[in-house]
């Protein structure tokens, strides 16, 4: 039951900090979205306090179950509008062969720039 | 009374729809379990692969399906609150490393959109699904907010980034440590670059360090091209 309420605290934290960065999101003149500025708001307060065992666990606890939140809209793929479907070597192709090239590129980047760490 | 029972029904199925998220959830984490993680068995995507399947047996429209899943799509922006903690935990490793990876940051931001649409455009695709695949390498929520910013269409830019993780979940750490990027610190930043949260899901499984770098990227990946691409776009438009 104290677990219970320990998810229901630490949600309830994190779902302020995101109303705060909606909130925060609609009165500056970019456009970010919400969920990142209440990320980087939650961020500037732990380097001043530690956070509480319940927060923490939370956190672990949802990070944990990010490919459950991503399946509703990884469906939609298969139902996209019949004009797209018939693009699917194209999609494809910049899904699979994009994000190899992109990772690939991104690695090469990072390794020339970090030489000393890069291969251990 | 018999309007009683069409609400009841719809209910029902809605609660069944739920359900079977779940389910397909929990059926795709054992079965990669069971078959030693091997990756191609991604969860996420053998979990939309068998929704998709009972969507179309049972000829149940994907809108109807969506709505009666929001609540794990909402629960992705509480989700992204979270990684504030593994960042803050090991903010001084990351403050090691600054500047290489703000360099990286850069470049990745603008190579991912690009590959990926350079591809495309070879294969023929269309200037609205080109659009699409720009906000690709970004998390869902944020790439949700960009491709209406940008008039993309949103149902396509979400697939794409979702199934953009899953490749990079799958292939990434082994891509990069074939060509000699092998340090966790280095692979979690650039999944989170390529792949935002699913790669980050991923980086998490190597390592709590490797998870860390990972959401440091898919923040700052996510903010750099929602304050740069719409803009960036639009200067091309008038250039061609």
């Amino acid at each position: 039951m104290s677990n219970a309420l320990d998810y229901l605290k630490g949600l309830s934290v994190l779902v302020l900090f995101q109303l705060l960065g909606e909130g925060l999101a609609q009165v500056l003149p970019i456009a970010v979205p919400g969920p990142v500025l209440g990320m980087i708001l939650l961020f500037f307060v732990l380097r001043q306090i530690e956070p509480p065992d319940w927060l923490t666990k939370t956190a672990g606890r949802l990070i944990g179950l990010l490919s459950l939140f991503f399946i509703p809209a990884g469906v939609g793929v298969f139902f996209l509008p019949e004009p797209i479907q018939q693009q699917w070597p194209a999609i494809l192709a910049a899904i699979v062969g994009g994000t190899l090239l992109s990772i690939a590129l991104t690695g090469l980047v990072l390794k020339a720039l970090t030489p000393d760490i890069a291969d251990r | 009374m018999n309007l009683f029972n069409a609400d009841l029904m719809e209910l029902f199925i809605a609660a069944s729809l739920l359900v079977l998220t779940l389910c397909a959830y929990f059926t795709g984490l054992w079965a990669f379990q069971k078959a030693q993680h091997f990756s191609l068995l991604h969860p996420l995507m053998s979990s939309c692969l068998l929704i998709a399947a009972l969507l179309y047996s049972f000829d149940i429209d994907y809108t109807r399906y969506q709505q009666a899943n929001s609540a794990f799509y909402w629960l992705l922006g509480p989700a992204t609150i979270a990684l504030a903690i593994p960042l803050n935990r090991e903010f001084e490793r990351i403050r090691a490393l600054a500047q290489p990876l703000l360099m990286t940051l850069l470049f990745g931001a603008i190579a991912a959109p690009l590959c990926a649409v350079t591809l495309a455009y070879l294969f023929g695709a269309e200037p609205l699904t080109l659009l699409s695949l720009t906000p690709k390498s970004v998390t869902t929520p944020i790439a949700l907010g960009i491709a209406k910013e940008i008039g993309a269409l949103g149902e396509l830019s979400a697939g794409v980034v979702i199934f953009t993780g899953v490749v990079g979940a799958i292939a990434g750490p082994k891509l990069l440590s074939l060509i000699g990027v092998k340090d966790e610190r280095l692979q979690g930043f650039t999944l989170g670059i390529n792949a935002h949260g699913v790669g980050t899901a991923r980086a998490f499984d190597i390592s709590p360090l490797c998870g860390a770098f990972s959401s440091l990227a898919l923040g700052l990946t996510g903010v750099l091209t929602a304050l740069t691409l719409p803009t960036l776009l639009l200067w091309l438009e008038k250039a061609f």
